[in-house]
């Protein structure tokens, strides 16, 4: 393959080199044993932004430059992994320390070697760099496996880079279908690992240790289960929004014009302020109890007041704002994923599929909200995340109805006869036709979404069977 | 009754049914696959393994899968819901959800309806016919705010307020503990006057999305050809209104109200807990609490099929409104 002979400008190389610092470090904070979930969360958004961040910078220009920069991702993953596992070793095969330095050392050599390889043959040959990244690939899921004994949050990483890889894979590969295929099967495995072992207590595949190691997870490496639908559909969507630039451009200026929605652009865009740097506005921590000062009136230490456990109401709030939002966003994001697939597939294939996605559209449409919600607290138990599948199983319909109706009148628009005539693929024609013609509804439709995401939280926890009474508040909780 | 309507309502009956099924099996499904695994709640860990293999047996919990939801089937249509793991010593599921508390929470969801589609079509009318003057702008600002307050705080600055600082209104329950009642009368008084709260504050947060619908459609109704037809026949402005715009624009409403069903139990579930209200959403809260598996699913399974109800009511009466629909027929 020829080089396409393109200059980097000096602010792009800057950016790919800040991108890269930064996810080696939240990689470094993961894997050094601080991993949280919010971490965790953190590394897997860096990565998804940074990948995002590519497709739109060098779009099928350079697929060198995402080349090296994946290739370095894996290596920095593989290297701090490789450490790690002999660290492991070291533990448990009580080697001599000298032993394991050594060893240490050429595995860091190796990784090392391996790096300017990789870097090398870049230049050189380009589908060989390809074949490198897949044998990192394999190393980095193999390291997955066999460590997944000792660290669970170690796998989480790996799981996270190899998703990584193979979206890359899936995007820049010639090799498209493979990637997907790939995806595909690590989304089914998770997906049978949940089923199997969160929900289904007496599933048969799975042998007795498996299952104990797997339930051992923590339970947001289920998040990761949307993580294949992200990394396939926000390209895309960045990819559609830069080429309708102008368009947006004149919506700006047009949405400027109306006070209502200034206004209202800058209370919310105040909330996630409040939300992201809650650490540093709240004057106490979130769980400080005062049982000298419950009850208090509004006054200059505590200008809303505190609760009956002497809790400053003023700081819950701001955190609440974090949690409040958080769900809502997620949930609000994951119902879209799900009703907009739903929608396209029964709008778009009709018959059989449509009829019975359609009934179980009706189901969901049909059952009371809030029972439902707390019949699931019941059964799965409080916390977070499983608010966050609650509202997210539950808040589909209307936007699978509204994407299947639209699908419906765009199939049969010419645009859809055309793509058919050159012979794109089905996949094609839902994603690269329909998908953007009915994202415009999706997204106003998300808006609504999450505001009902956010008050459903907050009415399960104003029952009390939200998000656990220690973790950081919600705004449902606090009421 | 013409054909199309008749093939159109047959066609939704028949779908009603098909959802209705799916929302048994999803009933059935769901506590069965769920992790919490209710069969630990009546079968205690520490029991001797005979004894839980005969309660096993008895409940047949050993049997496959498909039996057990045959069973189920059977059961349910026989009127054998199940028994309460807690409520007052094992009683029927049907008893408890069947009983008072079903009336009282229909009594208070369907006053509350009516009063809000009541008040939010007429103030709608009246906006949309005054369109920009005050009443117009200072509605619209109003009811926005109440539809997008959440029941429970405003419940509880109604109770707050109207409860406890002025004594209006009872703190809790649907009827004064304890009284005895001379006549009906009184004791439909003492139950309206328990009911004012809960009712207030459901009626403000379904007013908005009623009057906002009904004042956009008789808006839209005013661009129509039929109204200047009308007014051009001489009927005075308020029988325009009221006969011709209100009635056009009463069609979107009803299937809103249908759609709203859901949102109603929901916001009833939770103004029932914080007015102490004895229905249903009150035992759901309940049932969560204690794991009370069973009532949980007549619960559930009674309020799904009130909505699948009341959306094939909805269906019908749009179908008989409606001169206009012919639905399933090919064209007009």
């Amino acid at each position: 393959m020829k080089s396409r002979n393109h200059r980097f400008r000096i602010t792009e190389v800057f950016t790919i080199c800040l991108l890269m610092l930064i996810d080696a470090l939240i990689a470094y904070f993961v894997i050094n044993g601080m991993a949280k979930p919010s971490q965790t969360a953190l590394y897997i958004l860096a990565n998804a932004l940074f990948i995002l961040w590519l497709t739109i910078a060098w779009r099928g220009k350079t697929a060198m430059a995402v080349s090296i920069l994946v290739t370095m991702l894996m290596i920095i993953g593989v290297a701090i992994g490789l450490d790690y596992f002999t660290t492991v070793i070291m533990e448990l095969s009580k080697l001599e320390f000298s032993v394991t330095l050594g060893l240490r050392v050429i595995l860091g050599a190796l990784a090392a070697i391996s790096t300017l390889l990789v870097l090398r043959k870049l230049s050189v040959q380009h589908r060989k760099v390809q074949s490198s990244l897949w044998v990192l690939f394999s190393i980095g899921m193999g390291l997955y496996i066999s460590t997944l004994s000792f660290s669970a949050s170690l796998g989480e990483v790996f799981l996270a880079s190899g998703l990584t890889i193979l979206v890359f894979g899936a995007i820049y590969q010639r090799r498209k279908q493979i990637g997907k295929a790939l995806i595909l099967a690590i989304w089914v495995l998770t997906f049978i690992e949940m089923i199997g072992v969160r929900i289904w207590t007496g599933f048969p595949i799975l042998s007795a240790s498996l299952r104990e190691l797997i339930a051992s997870l923590p339970p947001y490496v289920y998040a990761m289960l949307f993580l294949p639908a992200l990394y396939w559909l926000l390209p895309k969507i960045w990819k559609m929004l830069l080429n309708s630039k102008r368009r947006i451009a004149s919506g700006w200026r047009l949405f400027s014009e109306s006070t209502m929605g200034k206004v209202g652009l800058g209370i919310v865009l105040a909330i996630v302020l409040m939300g992201v740097f809650a650490p540093y506005l709240a004057s106490y921590p979130y769980y400080e109890l005062n049982l000298k000062e419950i009850t208090q009136p509004p006054s200059w230490e505590h200008p809303l007041g505190t609760d009956h456990y002497g809790e400053d109401l003023l700081t819950r709030v701001i955190w609440g704002s974090r949690v409040s939002l958080l769900v809502g966003f997620t949930a609000a994001t994951l119902s879209m994923i799900i009703g907009t697939l739903i929608g396209m597939i029964s709008g778009y294939y009709g018959g059989a599929p449509d009829s019975i996605l359609m009934r179980v559209t009706d189901l969901f449409l049909s059952v009371p909200t809030l029972p439902l919600m707390l019949i699931f607290a019941a059964l799965f138990g409080k916390g977070l995340f499983n608010i966050i599948l609650v509202l997210s199983i539950l808040g589909w319909t209307g936007t699978a109805r509204m994407v299947r109706s639209q699908t419906l009148s765009l199939k049969e628009q010419p645009l859809t006869e055309a793509a058919k005539a050159i012979g794109a693929t089905d996949t094609h024609i839902l994603g690269g036709h329909i998908l953007p013609n009915v994202l415009p509804l999706i997204l106003a439709n998300m808006v609504l979404s999450i505001v009902n995401a956010i008050l459903g939280e907050a009415w399960v926890s104003f029952l009390g069977f939200g998000v656990s009474l220690q973790d950081p508040p919600s705004w449902g909780i606090i009421l | 009754m013409p054909a199309g309507v008749r093939r159109f309502l047959v066609g939704r009956a028949v779908q009603c049914i098909v959802v209705w099924f799916l929302i048994i099996t999803f009933n059935f499904l769901l506590f069965r696959v769920m992790p919490g695994d209710p069969r630990m709640a009546l079968l205690h860990q520490n029991l001797d393994p005979m004894v839980r293999q005969q309660v096993a047996e008895k409940f047949g919990l050993n049997l496959p899968i498909w039996d057990q939801y045959g069973l189920y089937l059977l059961n349910l249509f026989r009127g054998d819901w199940g028994r309460s793991f807690t409520i007052s010593a094992n009683k029927p599921v049907v008893e408890i959800v069947f009983g008072s508390r079903l009336i009282n929470t229909l009594v208070l969801m369907g006053s509350s309806l009516i009063l809000s589609i009541l008040i939010g079509m007429i103030i709608g009318v009246l906006a949309a016919s005054r369109r920009n003057s005050l009443l117009d702008k200072s509605s619209i600002v109003f009811f926005m705010v109440t539809y997008s307050i959440p029941v429970f705080w405003s419940g509880l600055l109604i109770l707050l307020y109207l409860g406890f600082y002025l004594n209006l209104i009872p703190l809790a329950g649907t009827i004064t503990r304890g009284r005895q009642y001379a006549n009906f009368l009184e004791y439909a008084g003492d139950y309206l006057w328990h009911m004012t709260g809960p009712l207030i504050v459901l009626t403000l947060s379904f007013i908005g999305s009623f009057f906002l619908l009904m004042r956009d459609t008789v808006l839209d109704v005013f661009t129509k050809d039929f109204m200047e037809a009308a007014r051009a026949k001489g009927l005075s402005e308020k029988s325009v209104l009221y006969r011709h715009a209100m009635r056009n624009a009463m069609l979107p409403m009803i299937s809103a109200i249908a759609v709203d069903l859901t949102y109603l139990i929901s916001g009833a579930t939770v103004t029932e807990r914080v007015f102490s209200w004895v229905g249903l959403g009150d035992l759901t809260v309940e049932a969560v609490v204690n794991a009370d598996y069973p009532v949980l699913q007549g619960i559930f399974l009674l309020l799904a099929t009130l909505v699948v109800i009341s959306n094939f009511v909805a269906d019908v009466i749009y179908a008989l409104v409606d001169p206009r629909i012919r639905y399933g027929g090919k064209g007009k």
